[in-house]
C-alpha cells in the first residue's frame, strides 16, 4: 500500500535561477515574489510570484551587494537595500525601471529591514527605532510620516497582521508593534515569566490562526524536549498570553509553518511534519492547552520535479525533502533556492481523514478546513453507508450536533442581517463570511441521505438528524420532511410519523401535504395525517377537494362555506361532484343551497350563463319533474 | 304505588368459550366446553347451556351469516357472543339489572334488561380474549397437537388458569366510559423531548438488536409506542398496568406516599427478568401483532423513576443471560434516567402553564362535579384519547360512577360501528350530534377525519343554543387540530 502523506507541495512549484555565485536570490513574503538576481542586477532581474506566470524582469546597475530587495504592493516601486545604513527606491514605469530617477535613503542607524505597508509608505527598522516614510517619486524624496524611537535587537515581520515583532534591547522582552500606514502602535510585550535572557531570532515564528496573530517560540521543556509555545494576541490593549503548547517530543532543528489554520512543525532529522490544531481539545494545566500532534509525524509527500527534455514523457527527478537548501516563508511557503523551486505546502485533507480514526474529533478537525466540506460529508456518508452499526448512532448524533451548530449559527446570522436591513434599502444585502464548513441540510440531504434511502436503519438515522436540527432550532425543509416521511411509511412506522406532524416537526406545507395524500392508500392513518396538516396550514382548497374526490359534497361544501367567500363557491363544482356522487339526496341538498345562494344574491334562483350549469338544472328537473314546474 | 325496596345491579353469569367441532358423537358433547366459569356447576348444567348457544348461533346464521351473532337477550340475562376465531365461540351471560319493587306488599322483581348495553359488554368480551391471547396466544396455537384430545386438555389448561383469574379481575356493572373504548393516553411532551426519548429508543434497538420493540411509558401514559399495532397496544398497555405498574406501586404505595417510590427506581431496578425484584430467570412471554404478524416475545422492563421501559425480544431464542442485562443497564439507566428527570420537569412546567390559564377545564375539583363539561376525544386510528375524566375513578372500586350509566350507555351507543373494521374504511364521517338525557344530560358528539370527541354537559335549564355554545368552547380550547366545523 501507499504511504500516507498528509502533507505536499503544490504541484507547479514556481521555478526561478538557483542560488549560485552569479545568482543571488531574495524572497518578499509580502507580495510572495522571489526575486533572482544576476550580476547584481547588471545582467538582470527576475521576479517571480505569487503565481508561475506573474514575472517582471529588468535589468539594472550593480552598486553593491543586495542585503534586501522588494517591491511595493502594486510593482511600482522597487526599495533595494545595499548599505547597512542606506535604502534605495526606483521607480518603475511599466515594467522597466527609471533608474536615473532612483531615490537613496540614508539614515543615521543601522538598518535591519523594511517593510511596505502601503503602496507608498515603507517602514524602516533600524537598530533605534520604527520610522514611515512617504516615498514621493514626482520629488524624487522620501517624506517622514511617523517614527518610534526603541532599541531593537532583531525585529520579525508578520504580514497578514502588519505587525512587527521586536526584540527590545530593554529586557529581552519581545513587543509587537503594529505598523499601519501613518500609524505605529505599540503593544503590550509578551508575558514570557520572569527570564530576561535573549530569545534568538530563529526561534521566533510569526504567523496567523483562526484570523489571530500568533507567536511561535520554540523552547526546550525541563526534560529537554522541544516544545513550541503559542502566544495569540487576543485582542486590543490585552498581552499576548502563552496559550498553548506543542509537545513535539523530539529534538533537534524544527521549522513552522501554518497551512490552513493548522500548524506545521517539520523536523529536519526525522523528516516528518507534525501537525497541530490548537482548536482541538487537549490537556489543560493553568490555562494553557498542551496538544500532542493530530497524528504521529509523516513526511512530506515526495516529489518529482519534471526535468526540461524533448520527450514527451519527459524525466522527473526526485526532489530531496527537507534539504539543508530548504528555507521556509510564511504562511505556507518552502524555497529550495539550491534547486530553483518555490512550493507552497499544501494539506492532503483526504489522506488525513483516513488517518484520525476518532470520527469525533476528526469532524471538529474538518469543520475548521477550507476543504473539509466533501471530506468530512463523504465521512457522514460512509459512517451511514458501509460503516453503519448500531453503535455508531451516538458519535453520529454528536458529529450531527458539531455540524448543526455552525449550520444554526450562520441561520441566525443570516436571519439577523435581514431583519437588520430596513426594507426600503436597496442596497445589496452584505452577509458576513460563511462558515469554512458549513453544512446544510440540503447537503445532508444530498450527499449523505439520499444515497441509503429505503434502509433499514435510514429512518433511525433521519430521526436522529431531525432532532439534531430540533436542537438547533431549525426547522426540517421540504426535501428532508418528504424523505423521513417516505422513510416511515415504508416502514409502516405511522405513530411515529402522527407524532412529527402533530408535534410540527416536519415541513408543513402544501405540497407535503399532498404528498402524504398521495400516500394515503397505503393506510387510512396517512390520510388522517395528511388531512391534519392540511387544516394546520388552513389549506381549505385542498381539503375540499380532498372531501369531494371522497364523495363527501356535503362536508365539503360545509367547509367551503365556512372557510370562504360564500359568493365565490363555484356551483358547478360541487354539482358535478354531487352528481357523481350518484346520490339523489345528496344532489338535491347541494342544487337548493346554490339554489338559495343565488335568491340571496341576485334576488332569483336561477344561474347565471357563466356558471355552466345549465346541465344540472336539467338533471335536477329528470329528478324532481313536479317541482320545477310547479 | 311501588316501592322500590332493592336494586340488583348487573353481574355475570357464567362465561365459557366452546368449539363445536370437539364433539365429533353423541355423547362427547363435553369435549366442546373449553372453559366454564363458574367451574363448579354440574357437567350437564354447562353442556346445556354450550347447546343452547350453539343453537342460537346456527339459528341466527341462517339469517345475517355465520359471523353476525351478537347478542341475546331474554327477560332476565343478557348473552353476547363473540367469534375471535374460526369455530371457537366465547359466550358472556349476564345477569340484568333487578329492581325489587313492593306492591301491595308483595315483593315483584322487575327487569331492567335495556339498561344493558350490548356494546359495551361486547367491547369487555373482545378485550377477554385480546387479553388471554397477548399472555398465551391464539386458541388455535395453543391446541396445536398432534392427537387431538392432548391439545385440548392443553388449551383447556391455559384457558383456565387464565380466565379463572382475569374474571375475577372484571368490574360489573361495567359503568366506565374509557374502560369499553380502548384507548390509550399519551403523554405529549415538548418536540424536543419527545425526539430525544424517540432517538433514545431507536438507539437501544440498534444497539441489542435481539430487542424487537420498545415501549416507553411514564406513570401509565404512553410516550411511545414503537410499531404495535394501536390496539395491540392498548391490551399491552392495560397488561402492563395491572401486572407489573400498578403491582410495583401498590406494594410500596400501601406503606407510604410517594417518596419511597422514587426511592426504590432511583437507580433503574428490571421489573422482569434476570435481577428482578423476584430474582426469577423466568421471563414473562406475551404474544402480540407486530405489523400484523403475531409473535411470541419475551418481555423485559426496566424502570427508572417514574418512567417505565418494556423491551420487547424475540422468544423464539433463548432468553438472554446475565452480560446482557448488564449491558443493556449500563447502556440505557443514565440516558433513561436524564430523560425521566425532564420529562418530570416539563410535565411540571405544563402543569403551571395550565393553572395560569385559569378555569382549566381538566383541573377538575371532584368527582360530583357536575359543572364543569366533561370531554373524551378519541383519534380513531392511534386509539389515543384525551380526557378530563380523572384516571383515578378508574381504579377504585366505587359503586358509584363518574357518569351516570345512562350517559355511559348513549355514548356507547353513539360510537359508529361496533367491530375494528371501520378503520379499513377510506374515510370518516362528518357529524355532529347532539342528545338530551331524561336526567338533564347533554352529549355533544363531533366526528371528523377519525377522530370522535364528547362532550358532557350537565345542565337542567340549557337551551339548544347554550350547549352548542358551551360545547363549541370546550372544542376550540382543547382541540386545535379542526377545520372540520364552524368556529
Amino acid at each position: 500500500m501507499e504511504t500516507l502523506h498528509y502533507i505536499e507541495l503544490s504541484k507547479c512549484p514556481i521555478r526561478f535561477d538557483a542560488a549560485s555565485q552569479l545568482t543571488n536570490v531574495f524572497f518578499d513574503d509580502s507580495n510572495c515574489q522571489i526575486f533572482a538576481v544576476r550580476s547584481g542586477g547588471a545582467t538582470g532581474v527576475i521576479v517571480k510570484g505569487p503565481t508561475e506566470d506573474s514575472v517582471i524582469s529588468f535589468c539594472m546597475n550593480d552598486r553593491g551587494t543586495i542585503r534586501s530587495i522588494k517591491f511595493s504592493p502594486d510593482n511600482k516601486i522597487l526599495a533595494v537595500q545595499r548599505r547597512e545604513n542606506a535604502v534605495e527606491f526606483i521607480c518603475f514605469q511599466g515594467e522597466q525601471p527609471l533608474l536615473q530617477e532612483s531615490i537613496v535613503h540614508q539614515i543615521k542607524a543601522l538598518v535591519y529591514g523594511f517593510v511596505w505597508v502601503h503602496t507608498r509608505e515603507v517602514a524602516i527598522i533600524s537598530n533605534s527605532s520604527i520610522e514611515i516614510f512617504t516615498v514621493i517619486p514626482e520629488k524624487r524624496q522620501l517624506r517622514a510620516v511617523k517614527s518610534l524611537n526603541i532599541g531593537i535587537k532583531w525585529f520579525a515581520w508578520c504580514t497578514v497582521s502588519n505587525i512587527a515583532l521586536i526584540c527590545s534591547t530593554d529586557n529581552n522582552s519581545l513587543v509587537p508593534i503594529l505598523i499601519k500606514q501613518k500609524s505605529i502602535t505599540k503593544l503590550p510585550k509578551l508575558e514570557m515569566g520572569n527570564t530576561n535572557s535573549e530569545v534568538q531570532e530563529s526561534k521566533v515564528t510569526l504567523g496567523q490562526v483562526y484570523g489571530t496573530m500568533a507567536v511561535f517560540l520554540l523552547q526546550a521543556n525541563t526534560e529537554g524536549m522541544m516544545e513550541v509555545e503559542v502566544y495569540l494576541l487576543n485582542g486590543p490593549g490585552l498581552a499576548p498570553r502563552k496559550c498553548h503548547v506543542l509537545r513535539l517530543g523530539h529534538v533537534g532543528r524544527f521549522a513552522i509553518n501554518t497551512v490552513d489554520n493548522l500548524i506545521v512543525v517539520h523536523h529536519q532529522a526525522s523528516a516528518t511534519s507534525l501537525l497541530f490544531d490548537i482548536a482541538l481539545s487537549g490537556e489543560q494545566a493553568n490555562g494553557v492547552t498542551y496538544h500532542t500532534p493530530i497524528t504521529p509525524g509523516r513526511s512530506i509527500r515526495p516529489f518529482a520535479l519534471k526535468l526540461p527534455s524533448l520527450s514527451p514523457d519527459g524525466q522527473t527527478m526526485q526532489c530531496e525533502l527537507y534539504s539543508m537548501h530548504w528555507v521556509l516563508f510564511q504562511p505556507n511557503i518552502v524555497i529550495d533556492a539550491k534547486l530553483g523551486c518555490m512550493w507552497y505546502l499544501n494539506l492532503n485533507v483526504e489522506q488525513l481523514c483516513t488517518l484520525i480514526s476518532d470520527r469525533i474529533r476528526l469532524t471538529e478537525f474538518l469543520l475548521q478546513r477550507t476543504s473539509g466540506k466533501q471530506a468530512l460529508l463523504k465521512i457522514v456518508h460512509q459512517m451511514v453507508d458501509e460503516q453503519y452499526n448500531g453503535t455508531l448512532l451516538p458519535v453520529l448524533e454528536t458529529i450531527f450536533n458539531k455540524i448543526n451548530k455552525v449550520y444554526a449559527s450562520w441561520v441566525q446570522l443570516e436571519l439577523q442581517t435581514q431583519t437588520a436591513q430596513p426594507s426600503n434599502v436597496k442596497t445589496t444585502i452584505k452577509l458576513p463570511p460563511a462558515p469554512k464548513v458549513l453544512i446544510e441540510q440540503q447537503d445532508m440531504f444530498q450527499y449523505v441521505f439520499q444515497p441509503i434511502s429505503e434502509r433499514a436503519n435510514t429512518e433511525t438515522i433521519l430521526i436522529l438528524y431531525l432532532y439534531s436540527l430540533n436542537k438547533h432550532n431549525i426547522a426540517a425543509q421540504e426535501d428532508l420532511s418528504k424523505m423521513i416521511i417516505s422513510e416511515l411509511i415504508r416502514n409502516r412506522s405511522f405513530d411515529t410519523l402522527r407524532h412529527l406532524v402533530s408535534y410540527s416537526l416536519l415541513l408543513e406545507s402544501k405540497p407535503i401535504a399532498c404528498f402524504l395524500l398521495s400516500h394515503s392508500d397505503v393506510d387510512a392513518a396517512i390520510s388522517q395525517i395528511a388531512l391534519d396538516m392540511l387544516s394546520k396550514i388552513e389549506a381549505h382548497d385542498i381539503i375540499i377537494e380532498v372531501l369531494l374526490g371522497q364523495g363527501k359534497v356535503v362536508d365539503a361544501l360545509r367547509l367551503a362555506r365556512n372557510s370562504m367567500n360564500n359568493d365565490s363557491i363555484s356551483a358547478r363544482k360541487f354539482l358535478e361532484a354531487a352528481q357523481k356522487a350518484k346520490d339523489d339526496l345528496v344532489f338535491h341538498s347541494v342544487f337548493k343551497y346554490f339554489q338559495l345562494r343565488n335568491l340571496r344574491q341576485r334576488g332569483t334562483m336561477d344561474f347565471l350563463k357563466t356558471e355552466q350549469c345549465a346541465e344540472f338544472v336539467q338533471y335536477y328537473s329528470n329528478l324532481y319533474p313536479k317541482e320545477l314546474s310547479a | 304505588m311501588a316501592k322500590l325496596l332493592q336494586r340488583v345491579e348487573t353481574t355475570l353469569r357464567c362465561f365459557y368459550v366452546f368449539n363445536s367441532n370437539y364433539c365429533k358423537k353423541e355423547g362427547d358433547e363435553f369435549k366442546k366446553i373449553l372453559y366454564y366459569n363458574p367451574e363448579d356447576i354440574e357437567l350437564n348444567t354447562k353442556i346445556k347451556d354450550v347447546g343452547l348457544s350453539e343453537a342460537i348461533i346456527q339459528f341466527t346464521g341462517t339469517f345475517v351469516g355465520d359471523d353476525d351473532c351478537k347478542a341475546l337477550h331474554t327477560q332476565k340475562t343478557t348473552q353476547l357472543f363473540y367469534q375471535p376465531e374460526k369455530e371457537y365461540w366465547i359466550v358472556m351471560v349476564l345477569n340484568v339489572p333487578k329492581e325489587v319493587k313492593g306492591k301491595d306488599g308483595v315483593e315483584v322483581p322487575e327487569y331492567r334488561g335495556t339498561e344493558v348495553q350490548d356494546r359495551i359488554y361486547r367491547a369487555v368480551l373482545r378485550q377477554c380474549y385480546n387479553m388471554f391471547r397477548l399472555s398465551s396466544g391464539t386458541f388455535r396455537s395453543n391446541s396445536n397437537d398432534s392427537d387431538e384430545d392432548n391439545g385440548r386438555e392443553q388449551l383447556k389448561g391455559r384457558l383456565s388458569t387464565f380466565f379463572n383469574n382475569y374474571l375475577k379481575t372484571l368490574r360489573f356493572p361495567v359503568g366506565d366510559v374509557l374502560s369499553f373504548m380502548h384507548s390509550i393516553q399519551y403523554l405529549p411532551l415538548e418536540q424536543a423531548l419527545f425526539l430525544r426519548a424517540h432517538n433514545f429508543i431507536n438507539m437501544i434497538r440498534a444497539t441489542f438488536p435481539v430487542i424487537k420493540e420498545t415501549v416507553l411509558l411514564y406513570d401509565e401514559r404512553i410516550i411511545s409506542g414503537g410499531q404495535i399495532d394501536a390496539i395491540e397496544l392498548c391490551s399491552l398497555h392495560q397488561y402492563l398496568l395491572t401486572s407489573f405498574i400498578e403491582k410495583c406501586e401498590h406494594l410500596i404505595g400501601s406503606s407510604q406516599s410517594e417518596s419511597p417510590l422514587v426511592e426504590k427506581f432511583q437507580n433503574g431496578v428490571y421489573v422482569t427478568g434476570l435481577g428482578s425484584e423476584e430474582h426469577s430467570t423466568d421471563l414473562p412471554k406475551i404474544y402480540i401483532k407486530i405489523r400484523k404478524e403475531l409473535h411470541c416475545y419475551y418481555i423485559v422492563i426496566f424502570r427508572v423513576l417514574r418512567a417505565t421501559l418494556c423491551l420487547l425480544i424475540s422468544a423464539t431464542e433463548d432468553p438472554p443471560c446475565k452480560e446482557f442485562y448488564d449491558e443493556l443497564r449500563s447502556y440505557m439507566e443514565p440516558q433513561l434516567s436524564s430523560i425521566a428527570k425532564d420529562i418530570e420537569e416539563n410535565i411540571s412546567k405544563q402543569g403551571l402553564r395550565k393553572a395560569n390559564t385559569s378555569s382549566s377545564l381538566s383541573a377538575l375539583a371532584s368527582a360530583d362535579d357536575n359543572v364543569n363539561p366533561k370531554y373524551i376525544f378519541i383519534n380513531e386510528q392511534s386509539l389515543k384519547h384525551l380526557t378530563n375524566i380523572p384516571t383515578e375513578y378508574r381504579r377504585t372500586n366505587k359503586s358509584t360512577h363518574y357518569l351516570p350509566a345512562n350517559v355511559t350507555n348513549l355514548i356507547a351507543d353513539l360510537i359508529p360501528s361496533d367491530e375494528a373494521n371501520s378503520l379499513e374504511d377510506s374515510y370518516s364521517d362528518l357529524k355532529e350530534v347532539q342528545i338530551k338525557t331524561t336526567n338533564d344530560f347533554w352529549i355533544v358528539q363531533r366526528c371528523w377525519n377519525w377522530r370522535r370527541c364528547y362532550v358532557i354537559i350537565h345542565n337542567s335549564k340549557a337551551t339548544l343554543l347554550d350547549i352548542t355554545q358551551e360545547a363549541r368552547r370546550v372544542f376550540d380550547k382543547e382541540f386545535t387540530d379542526d377545520v372540520f366545523f364552524d368556529k
